[in-house]
Formats: C-alpha cells, structure tokens, sequence
C-alpha cells in the first residue's frame, strides 16, 4: 500500500470519517457525492434529489436553504425534519457551505448534517419539567434579576422578566436579610429558606424555597435557579390545627371537673390544673408517668388495659396525694381514632362540696320537721286548754244559776278535754321518745312490713278487714331506723283502717307493699276505703287536723310520719279519690338515707 | 232598740258543740240571747229568718267555709250591716293560715269583718270586743 500524505489522507479519508452525514449537491439538487455516514442514515442516493431522499416529494422545498446559499453564496446553517431510509423523521441540524470553484459563482453545496432528535427530546423534557413542575421556579442573574421563570411563576407573580427578584416576592427595594440566592452565588451552595412573600394580588404566600447555582465552566456562577414550593395551604392548615390544639387544650385545662388522659400505652399525659388541685399534686410532674390506681378507680385501669370502652361510677371514693378520701363522681373512657385504641381519659367531679350542701339541706329539712312538729304541738296544747277553760266556765256558770243541764254539759266539756290530754301524751310520748337521732341499722325493709301486719292483722279481720302483705322478693337491706319507720307504717295502715271503717263498702282491703326500684325505696299502704274528698286532702299535714272522733285521732300521726320520713330524707306522698280510696307511699331515695349508726343499742 | 224590747240576739256559727256550749252560755250570762248553727247552709238559713244583732262566725267549719258565709252575709244589702266577729284558731303555723290568707285577700272587694277574736279565748276581750259593737 503506498503511503499516504496528510494532505492526501485529509483530501480523500477526512470526508468520510467526520462524524456527521455530508453530500454534495449541485445546481439541482442532485447529491452528486455523499459519505458513507450520509448513505447510512438515508440509504443510496447517488444522483438523486435532496427534497426526494428527505422527503419523498417531487419538487424543492419552499423553504430551501439550500437554494438560498446558492443564491447569495453565504453559509447558513438551519434545524430541519429529514425522513431516514428507514422511514422516520428525525431532527437534523444542517450546515449549508457554498464550494465555490470559479469567482462568485457557487457550482456545488457542501451539506453537513447531524442528528439531534435525543437532544431535542431532552430538551423537551426540560421545557416540560421546568414550567409544569408545581413549584416556582426561576433563574436569577448576579444582579438578582429575573431572566428565566416558569408558567406558575408568572402566574402567581405576574409578569418578572428583567426585574429583580426581591421587587417581585417582597414588594420591596431591597434584597432580604436571609436571601438564599445571594448566599448561592457567594459560596456556590445550595440554600434553603422559609419565606413569606406576596403574590400580584398583595396576598400573603407562605413558600420555602431552595436555590442552586448555574455555572458554565466558570468559577463563579453566573445565574442562580430558585425553586420555592408554595406552603400556603399547608400553613393554613397547619394554623387551623393549632388553633383546634389550642382551642381544645385550654378547654381541658381550665376545665372544672378534673381530667387525667393517658396514651396508649398507659402514660399519663394530660393531667389538668383542676385534677392537680384535686389530688392535691401541684407540684408533682406526673406527665409521662404510668397510670396506677392510686388516683384513678380500678375500672379505669380496665379500660387503660383495652377492656372495655367507657365506664362511669355515679359516686365512688378517690383519694389524693395525702390518701385522705374523698368523693367524686367518676366517668373513664376509651379514646378512639378509628378502629385504634389510642388512650384512655379519665374525668372527675368534686363531691366534696355537693355532698356537704345535701348534708345541710337534709339537716335543715330535719330540723324543720322537728320545728314544724312543736309548733303544731303548742296549737293542739292551745285548742285542750281552751276546751278546758270553757268547761270550766260552764260548770261555774251553771252551778251558780243552779242549772244541773249545764253543768253536765261543763262536766262533759272538762273529760272530753282530758280524754283529749291522754291521748297527746301518748303521741307526744311517741314524738318524743328522744328520736332527735335515729338508731340506723341495715334492715331488711320486708322484715318491717311483716310486723306491722301481724301486729294489725286481728284489728283489721275483726272489723271485717283484709289486711295483706306483698313483699317485693330480693330487696336490699337498707339503713333504717327500724323503730321509725315501724311507726310510720303503724300509723299508715290504722289510718287505711279507718277509711275502710268510715266507707258503705262490706268488705275491704288494706294492702302494704314494699318497692325497690331505680335506687329508691318505697312502702306503700293502700285501701279501698272511703277516700278523701279535695278539702281533706288539703289538710293531710295540717298539724292536729283529725277526720276522726275527737277522742280518737290527735291529727298528729301524718305528722309524726312525715317527720320520721324526713328525717329519713325522704317524703310522704298520696294519691286518694274520694269513696274509692287511697294510697299513701314512704319514698327514701336510698342515697340520701342516713349513715349508719355508730354504737349498737 | 229600749230596755224593754228584747235582748240583743248574738247567732254563734261553729262545728265545736263544746265551744257553742261555752260561748252560748257565756253570752247569756251577760244578758244576750244566742242561738248557735254548726255549719255554713244552717247558718245562713238562720241568719235570714233569725237576722241576729251580731254574728261570731268560725272560719274553719264544715258544708260552706266561713270565708263564704261571711261574703253571702256581706254581699246580701239585707244582711251587710249585722256586724261579724270572727272567732278564729289562726296563730301562726299550724292553723287554718291558707284560709286565713284567702279571707284577708279578698278585702278589696268586701269590707273587712267588724272584729277578731284568736283563740283561746279571753272573755273579758270578747264582752269588750261584743258590748262595743253593739253599742
């Protein structure tokens, strides 16, 4: 093989190694030589036009550049779409050369053509990144100004180009204390920052926005792109959160009833000032700590362990910091989010105050009772001595004209009136047998009923009276003062006895029942005897108000009865209809009956 | 009315019999002639046909309230100027207090009874109280 020159090794091998697709085209279009790089991409083509091998047509293109160049003989250099012998388009950026042999004239065109379509994609891509993306984005030159910035850009901040940046945001004149641009084009970093600007309608964005240096080769950059990611919405929200945090954390720190929540795992970690006072732990850090059962009920740790979902106790015992004890009424429950058991919260109401004020109410009813009782007591006393002061003006004045009539009538005045006397001792006896302070013991309230039926039974039968008992089976024992509420019923069913005595009915019934329901205790003695009429019913608890023969009734054991019930805390109640009957009932909510005695009898 | 003409006739109204003996008989030995009535039908029956110089009424008795006696004899033209003692057991707690409220309520309407007398009662307060209003 002969060797070569560089100059013949440039004239014959350079046009097929450059790495770009070259032909030769004459006046007409024609490729009159073309390298293997050119053959491979479009296929042979030796002879052939340009606009036919490019494109499969007949004619020129309107657009020619290469007509141009032949025309001014001036290089250009254009972007073009060119099919490839496969049959697809691709992106070329061609360079036309005029060769020109002869003086001005241009015989031929040098074409030099590379494909671009991968760098057109990407820059597509680009394109496509840089204005879609769901941030603000620009690029600012060392002047801070704005040269490039994307679609939502200049949507939320209107149109920027050429102005700076700070002018845009801040609507201000100058550049921010913390500007992470700057700080970017100091130091070639990229920064961060929170910042709160305005968009073109002067409304507050929130955006955090991160800058990057773009350098070409040089050391320092020459342009800085900034990328801010609007926050606005996730501030708003995160403020609405804090406002709802806030919101309900001073709800259950300035909440009345104390409140001790616990997490999931049993951690205590609310424990509010009213709970604090409470137990009296102001001092103590409890936050954190496991729940125990030395403040909250045992029920409470059930549900703290997941058994059980809500709890309340209407009245229990907490005890504080000194483990003094103390009442509250009690609710836990069992907080959800979702299906997920989260923790717990326990709430508590201070008894203390509540339980006293009952204490003195019930106390003030008591001793009204008793006031109530004496002073009813010094008006019957009044009614006997004026009963015997008459008697004895009448024995005087008759025995004075002389007249026997009248003087037995004097006389019958005066033993009536003491026969009246008999029988207010007994019931003032009964009032006053030192019963200021119940003998409470647990008693079985059926136990009562029975004594008093069999103690009325032959009264009753004799009299042509049915007298019954019906027990409510399984009732509680409760603190009664036995002797008391014996009394009570005493009176009750005498009274039922008599009705049924004053009624035309042949054959009637006096039935004592005792009740438990909803907490409360109740005996009842109803008959179907006369019933009361509405001016009697009136004065039911009108101290010695009697229906009955003066010598038989005082008026005064309604009263005693209700004196005894009150001192109970409880009431008496009745429902009568006249010639039907009545019913009267001893009602004792059983939370308000008294404490237990303390010495036995 | 002279010396000669009848004694001032004085009608006792109360359901006690002991306390009509008593008052009867007390007003006889003072010179008046009484006659009694133990309910509220008998004692304006006894009003209209006997027109008594004064009546004692009690407040508490039985068929028609003394509260309603009082206002038929009040309310009758006939009747109005026959002066009404009411003789009554409220002292407070333990009497008839709601009556008695209700008669004061009513003294809008009607004119106020001629005088009280609280049991027990002091005789020499009733002669005063019976011998003034008779004149």
């Amino acid at each position: 093989m002969q060797e070569l020159s560089l100059s013949d090794w440039l004239a014959t091998e350079l046009f097929e190694r450059v790495p770009s697709n070259i032909a030769v085209l004459d006046r007409e279009f024609r490729v009159v030589k073309a390298n293997r790089n050119f053959v491979d991409a479009f296929g042979p083509c030796q002879g052939r036009h340009c606009y036919e091998i490019y494109r499969d047509d007949r004619h020129p293109c309107s657009s020619c550049q290469a007509a141009l160049t032949f025309a001014d003989g001036k290089r250009r250099v254009s972007e073009e779409q060119r099919r490839n012998r496969d049959g697809r388009y691709s992106h070329y950026v061609v360079h036309f050369e005029p060769i020109q042999l002869g003086e001005n004239e241009t015989h031929y065109i040098l074409e030099m053509s590379r494909d671009v379509t991968a760098t057109r994609l990407l820059q597509r891509e680009h394109d496509i990144v840089f204005d879609r993306t769901p941030c603000y984005i620009a690029v600012l030159d060392r002047d801070m100004r704005i040269v490039r910035n994307n679609e939502l850009f200049r949507k939320t901040f209107g149109e920027s180009i050429g102005k700076r940046c700070y002018e845009i945001y801040q609507q201000q004149n100058e550049l921010c204390e913390d500007c992470p641009a700057r700080q970017t084009f100091h130091d070639r970093q990229v920064h961060s920052a929170y910042k709160l600007g305005r968009n073109k309608e002067g409304e507050n964005i929130y955006y955090y926005v991160t800058t990057a240096p773009l350098s070409r080769g040089e050391n320092e950059p020459s342009h800085v792109i900034e990328m801010a990611l609007d926050m606005t919405m996730t501030r708003m929200l995160e403020q609405q959160l804090r406002l709802a945090f806030d919101f309900q954390e001073s709800l259950i720190h300035s909440a009345i009833d104390g409140i001790i929540a616990v997490d999931g795992e049993g951690k205590i970690n609310i424990c509010n000032p009213s709970a604090k006072k409470m137990f009296k732990c102001m001092g103590e850090n409890m936050i954190g700590q496991k729940i125990t059962d030395r403040f909250v009920p045992h029920e409470f740790l059930d549900i703290v362990e997941g058994k059980g979902s809500c709890r309340e106790l209407k009245e229990t015992v907490a005890y504080d910091c000194d483990g003094e004890a103390f009442p509250v009424r009690f609710a836990g429950v069992a907080l959800q989010s979702g299906d997920k058991h989260v923790g717990s919260a326990a709430f508590f109401q201070d008894l203390r105050e509540i339980k006293q004020l009952e204490l003195e109410k019930l106390e003030a009813e008591r001793l009204a009772a008793v006031g109530q009782t004496v002073a009813g007591l010094a008006h019957g006393i009044k009614n006997v001595l004026m009963g015997l002061d008459g008697g004895m003006y009448v024995v005087s004045s008759g025995m004075k004209k002389d007249d026997k009539e009248l003087t037995r009538k004097g006389w019958e005045m005066l033993k009536s009136n003491i026969e009246r006397i008999t029988s207010y001792v007994k019931d003032f006896l009964n009032f006053a047998r030192g019963r200021s302070t119940l003998e409470v013991r647990p008693v079985d309230p059926n136990w009562i009923v029975r004594e008093v039926v069999n103690l009325y039974k032959d009264v009753a039968e004799q009299a042509g009276i049915l007298l019954i008992a019906e027990f409510q089976e399984n009732i509680n024992p409760a603190n009664l003062d036995a002797e008391g509420i014996h009394t009570c019923l005493t009176n009750l069913v005498s009274n039922a006895i008599d009705a049924c005595e004053m009624s035309e009915k042949m054959d009637c019934k006096v039935i004592v029942r005792s009740i438990e329901r909803d907490d409360t205790l109740v005996f009842e003695v109803q008959d179907d005897g006369c019933g009361m009429d509405y001016e009697v019913k009136q004065k039911v608890f009108t101290t010695f108000f009697s229906t009955k023969e003066v010598s038989k009734g005082t008026g005064l054991g309604l009263l005693v009865t209700r004196r005894i019930a009150q001192e109970h805390g409880g009431k008496v109640e009745f429902d009568s209809v006249e010639g039907k009957g009545s019913v009267f009932r001893l009602v004792f909510p059983k939370k308000r009956l008294p404490a237990l005695s303390d010495s036995p009898s | 009315m002279t010396a000669t003409e009848a004694r001032p006739f004085i009608l006792v109204v109360d359901d006690e019999p002991d306390l009509v003996t008593y008052l009867t008989t007390f007003f006889e030995d003072n010179g008046y002639a009484t006659d009694s009535a133990k309910d509220g039908v008998e004692a304006m029956q006894k009003i209209a046909s006997e027109k008594p110089d004064l009546i004692t009424l009690d407040i508490s008795i039985p068929e028609k309230s003394g509260v309603k006696v009082y206002r038929e004899i009040k309310e009758n033209p006939a009747l109005a100027s026959i002066p009404v003692l009411v003789i009554t057991g409220v002292t407070g707690y333990g009497g008839d207090s709601d009556v008695f409220e209700k008669f004061l309520s009513t003294r809008k309407q009607i004119p106020p009874p001629e005088g009280f007398i609280a049991k027990p009662i002091d005789r020499e307060e009733l002669l005063g109280k019976v011998r003034e209003l008779l004149g």
